[in-house]
């Protein structure tokens, strides 16, 4: 199956062919694969489709839809429950409604053994905050699709700058690749342009985490 | 940006462009529901601008497009854009509202989607609590009350698993070095059931207690706890009695 007949059979609207499908691609491949190579292509096609003016938004709502539940019926929950590998916390920018790269995240953590909390797209830094004060994550990982929400990416990084104990900051999304993140990097965050190298971060972490209790 | 004469009081965001898409006039609707600029693509926002610049030329405008503007506070709407080219280039541009039973839809989807990851994260607390709550019964559910110098009685609550004992394990090991107590007695009375692992390591902190130099009792034992105790098929270092009662007499 290619990216681009899933993304027909999202705007067709039919969600147990589209799961169908998947779980049977989900047999020989990999969760982070079926992510990178099927469902963000199909849906990066699908925004293509409206740009073309073959599509309207509310086909591209449906097929969000049947995407969403496509990830919610395939994600693996029971890895997390095993292992406390640490603690991450998701969310997106102010103004901003995407959040199906939240969702493929937070499954990728899950799948490494990570407690996850998404607070989904849209969540005012005051509210993250007062997340971020009570949940203490490891980690806090922001995701921009659209380049307009990155100015914003100073303010999230000072305020989390003060938490104790200070977070990581992953930083991903659409937007990372449309534009130069070379000051929020200065500031100590990690810009992470795909799900392969938010898989190989965590990776590297894990080892680093093992080399570090093997010293002491 | 002129208002022009004709059209402005028209109920309708409506515009006049040149070629480059420049504001040449528009109605007054128009200023009131998107943000200031005197280019039409600076009203959109920003997925939708290199849209508008491919589709509103004369060679493609037959259909409506959609596109989305942003409001004077950033919120984007979604509209119809139709437009009509006129000879001396300038195109006539009428942006209708998509209708508003669509965007009523739309809205309750975005808060139902909102309100269930509200509560799978509310549940995920719930659960976490839950955890804590269930940690603290097992830490709870073997207590080590010193009966005299050298006696300690550990009564064993509920189901005895392998998380169970993994959790009281370290705690009756330290009580009973600390104590300095000779004589361990566990009392199995409350003790609901105890599965293969919960066995296993309950034989290993008898064990443990042994190499220690404890002498181990084991009293209140249930016909079902005897019988998986002999299928452990092991040599338990302890002596059995029926009640508490007789334990406690024959020490004396």
């Amino acid at each position: 199956m290619t990216s681009d007949e899933l993304a027909d059979i999202f705007l067709s609207g039919d969600d147990y062919y589209a799961l169908r499908k998947v779980r049977y691609y989900l047999k020989t491949h990999t969760r982070k694969e079926l992510f990178q190579e099927l469902l963000t292509p199909a849906m990066y096609r699908i925004g293509q489709l409206w740009q073309e003016n073959v599509i309207s938004v509310a086909d591209e709502h449906l097929a969000t839809a049947i995407c969403d539940f496509v990830i919610s019926a395939t994600d693996n929950r029971s890895q997390a429950e095993k292992e406390a590998a640490g603690k991450v916390m998701i969310m997106g920018f102010e103004g901003e409604d995407h959040y199906l790269g939240l969702k493929m995240v937070a499954c990728v953590f899950r799948e490494h053994g990570w407690v996850v909390y998404d607070m989904g797209p849209n969540l005012p830094l005051v509210h993250a905050m007062d997340a971020a004060e009570q949940l203490k994550p490891d980690v806090i990982g922001l995701s921009a699709a659209l380049v307009s929400r990155l100015p914003l990416v100073k303010s999230y990084m000072d305020a989390f700058g003060i938490l104790d104990p200070k977070p990581a900051v992953l930083i991903g999304g659409r937007a990372v690749t449309l534009a130069d993140l070379s000051d929020a990097k200065a500031e100590g965050a990690v810009v992470l342009e795909s799900l392969e190298t938010l898989q190989n971060w965590i990776r590297s972490r894990k080892e680093r985490n093992h080399e570090t209790s093997a010293s002491l | 940006m002129k208002q022009a004469h004709h059209f402005e009081d028209w109920p309708l965001p409506i515009f006049q462009l040149d070629r480059e898409l420049t504001i040449l006039a528009s109605s007054k609707l128009a200023s009131s529901l998107f943000k200031e600029s005197a280019v039409f693509t600076g009203l959109l926002e920003e997925g939708s601008r290199q849209k508008a610049v491919e589709f509103l030329n004369p060679a493609r405008s037959f259909q409506p497009i959609e596109l989305t503007f942003l409001s004077p506070l950033d919120e984007p709407t979604v509209m119809d854009v139709h437009t009509k080219w006129e000879s001396d280039g300038i195109a006539n541009v009428i942006a209708v509202p998509k209708d508003r039973h669509y965007n009523r839809v739309f809205d309750q989807l975005t808060h139902l989607r909102k309100r269930l990851n509200e509560t799978n994260y509310d549940l995920l607390l719930e659960k976490e609590r839950a955890d804590e709550l269930l940690q603290n019964v097992r830490e709870l559910s073997a207590p080590c009350i010193k009966l005299d110098q050298k006696r300690l009685l550990i009564p064993l609550f509920g189901l005895i698993d392998q998380q169970k004992m993994e959790t009281v394990r370290p705690r009756i090991l330290e009580n009973v070095y600390r104590q300095d107590g000779q004589i361990v007695i566990f009392d199995l009375t409350a003790m609901d059931d105890i599965d293969n692992e919960g066995l296993t390591q309950l034989n290993a902190l008898i064990q443990s207690l042994s190499i220690m130099g404890i002498t181990i009792s084991i009293t209140g034992i249930h016909p079902r706890h005897a019988k998986r105790l002999h299928e452990l098929n092991a040599v338990i270092y302890a002596t059995f009695a029926v009640s508490l009662q007789d334990v406690l007499l024959n020490e004396h």
